[in-house]
């Protein structure tokens, strides 16, 4: 018998569904650390010694101090926006235990000492490390970002601590990442950043959703030819799946061979298992530079001239938008035949996010599918109720002598899940959560999978099907 | 400026005519049982329960991905009805 067409349609489905699974499943996570680890060292003068670029933000975020009046550090004079000033690195430091830090921060050499300090809202301190001399100065607004990176120290050993607040403001979440777009490295050596924001709000939900920060990059020579989605030039920098929040910082070095390059940064919400991504998330948002190694190559340049000279187009042009770029068509005005076309066909953040929210708002609310899209919006939601609480009380040998328990769910679980974050392996430093949730997690996707090949296999037994029944009625 | 003047009157077509269709805000009360209040509360219960105990939500999303596959064979026969796999 020859099987239909959609016998092969549908086991070709039912196939990539399981292989689709048990790529999520057994895929193992990449555990990387949140912040970059710097362990000073103590001289022998009793000074912290601090490794070269152990303030990674220095030259591209602007580290400084920022006060709605800027003050110069050095002079302690204050300083109108837009004039030079030190610039400053945070070092979290314990109360009453001041220490001179030399460090050399860009391959300059300052002459840091802590100038200030304060309390953090964690309960520790924080000192401010100003680097003395031009090479640290820079012109900046009131409204530049603020980061500072703090390390603490214990038992004679600093250790790192957390971001600050590099940019937490707004629905931003990617700050930035290296290389910049249209950068041309020597090679081979290529050096990555990625610093990233990840809001309180990003993180929990039912489904235990996390951020998923994933950069990849992408070699245009071979995607260029249509079959990006089968070539293995994707390399996966970095997949790290945020479960605090706070300002994270990545740097790596890895080698590339000469080539057009394009690097993406995205940050999503995600859930089942980090499969699906939650679709109209304000986290989700997905950054692509472009860069060259060593020499270029022909078909590398041809896409990335395009990607670039758009982007130029665009960014070359003081219009804020689609409707403002426009005006460049007027033959009696500014006429700019790229900005026009640029303008009418490119439809700007602004008008497609109108469209959007037009669709939202007029169609997907409407009934029936309406009850679909409130139902969802609840399930999606992050928002926690507290737990009801549950009181009895006993009556003991008489009426005056009770006994009142109460039973609280909430503390119970918390206490439970809390106790296996706290219990701590003293040889490997990792919880009980650390060793037994990635063995918690196989057991499900297993027993997910077998449940679902256990539901195929059944499908296929003819048992009961027409040809079957067929031969049942010619034998009544 | 084109492009998303096309996107916009398709928007505002399918809008037109379904707008003669009832808003949902909320979902239905039945026999007096709020069932978006009750819905709210209950996830908010979940959501507490599952941030406070990470074990149940690793099997709770394995439940989802279940009732995820049992929706999309509901979804198959839906469409291509006895041809679906599992009905022959």
């Amino acid at each position: 018998m020859i099987p239909s067409p959609i016998h092969n349609v549908h086991r070709f489905f039912l196939f990539t569904f399981i292989l689709l699974c048990a790529s999520v499943f057994v895929s193992p996570a990449q555990a990387q650390a949140a912040y970059t680890e710097i362990f000073p060292t103590i001289n022998a003068d009793g000074t912290v010694g601090m490794p070269p670029g152990w303030c990674p933000h220095f030259s591209w975020h602007g580290v400084r101090e920022y006060t709605t009046e800027p003050v110069d550090q050095a002079s302690g004079t204050v300083i109108s926006g837009g004039t030079s000033y030190d610039q400053v690195c945070y070092l979290t430091m314990e109360q009453g235990n001041p220490y001179t830090v030399n460090m050399d921060a860009g391959g300059t050499t300052g002459t840091p000492y802590f100038s200030s300090g304060g309390a953090n809202t964690d309960g520790t301190y924080w000192g401010a490390i100003t680097f003395g001399g031009s090479a640290y100065s820079g012109s900046f607004a009131d409204s530049e970002e603020v980061y500072y990176w703090k390390a603490v120290r214990s038992g004679g050993v600093w250790s790192a601590g957390g971001g600050g607040d590099s940019c937490d403001s707004g629905d931003t979440r990617i700050c930035g990442f290296t290389p910049e777009n249209g950068d041309v490295i020597t090679g081979p050596n290529v050096d990555f950043t990625l610093d990233y924001y990840v809001n309180g709000e990003d993180i929990g939900g039912f489904v235990d959703s996390v951020s998923d920060v994933v950069v990849k990059l992408h070699n245009i020579d071979q995607n260029v030819l249509l079959l990006g989605f089968l070539t293995q030039s994707d390399i996966v920098l970095y997949n790290e799946i945020a479960t605090t929040s706070g300002s994270f910082h990545f740097a790596t070095t890895t080698v590339l061979a000469d080539g057009n390059y394009r690097l993406e940064a995205s940050i999503k919400r995600k859930f089942f298992f980090n499969w699906i991504t939650v679709p109209g998330a304000q986290l989700n948002q997905t950054i692509s530079k472009q860069f060259i190694v060593g020499a270029s190559t022909f078909i590398g340049n041809l896409s990335q001239n395009g990607f670039n000279i758009l982007n130029g187009t665009l960014a070359s042009s003081t219009a804020t938008s689609s409707i403002a770029l426009v005006a460049n068509c007027n033959p009696l005005g500014t006429f700019d035949m790229t900005n026009c076309l640029a303008g009418l066909f490119i439809p700007d953040a602004g008008q497609v996010q109108t469209t959007i929210q037009g669709a939202k708002d007029g169609i997907l609310t409407r009934m029936p599918w309406g009850y679909i899209t409130r139902f969802m919006t609840i399930v999606s939601s992050s928002a926690t109720t507290t737990l009801p609480s549950f009181t009895t009380t006993i009556a003991q040998n008489d009426e005056d002598d009770t006994t009142t328990l109460t039973f609280n769910p909430g503390d119970m679980m918390a206490g439970g899940g809390a106790l296996l974050d706290s219990i701590e392996d003293p040889y490997n430093g990792m919880t009980v959560k650390d060793i037994f949730r990635p063995i918690i997690q196989l057991s499900v996707a297993l027993m997910v999978i077998l449940t679902i090949a256990a539901d195929i296999s059944s499908s296929h037994n003819h048992a009961s099907g027409p040809a079957d029944v067929a031969s049942r009625r010619r034998r009544t | 400026m084109i492009i998303a003047f096309l996107f916009n009157l398709i928007v505002l077509v399918i809008g037109a005519i379904f707008s003669i269709l009832p808003e949902v805000s909320t979902l239905p009360s039945v026999g007096g049982f709020d069932i978006d209040a009750a819905l709210v509360a209950g996830i908010g219960q979940l959501n507490a329960f599952f941030t406070a105990f990470w074990p149940l939500s690793i099997m709770f999303q394995g439940f989802l991905v279940i009732m995820g596959y049992h929706a999309l064979k509901i979804g198959i026969k839906f469409l291509i009805g006895h041809r679906a796999p599992g009905n022959h």
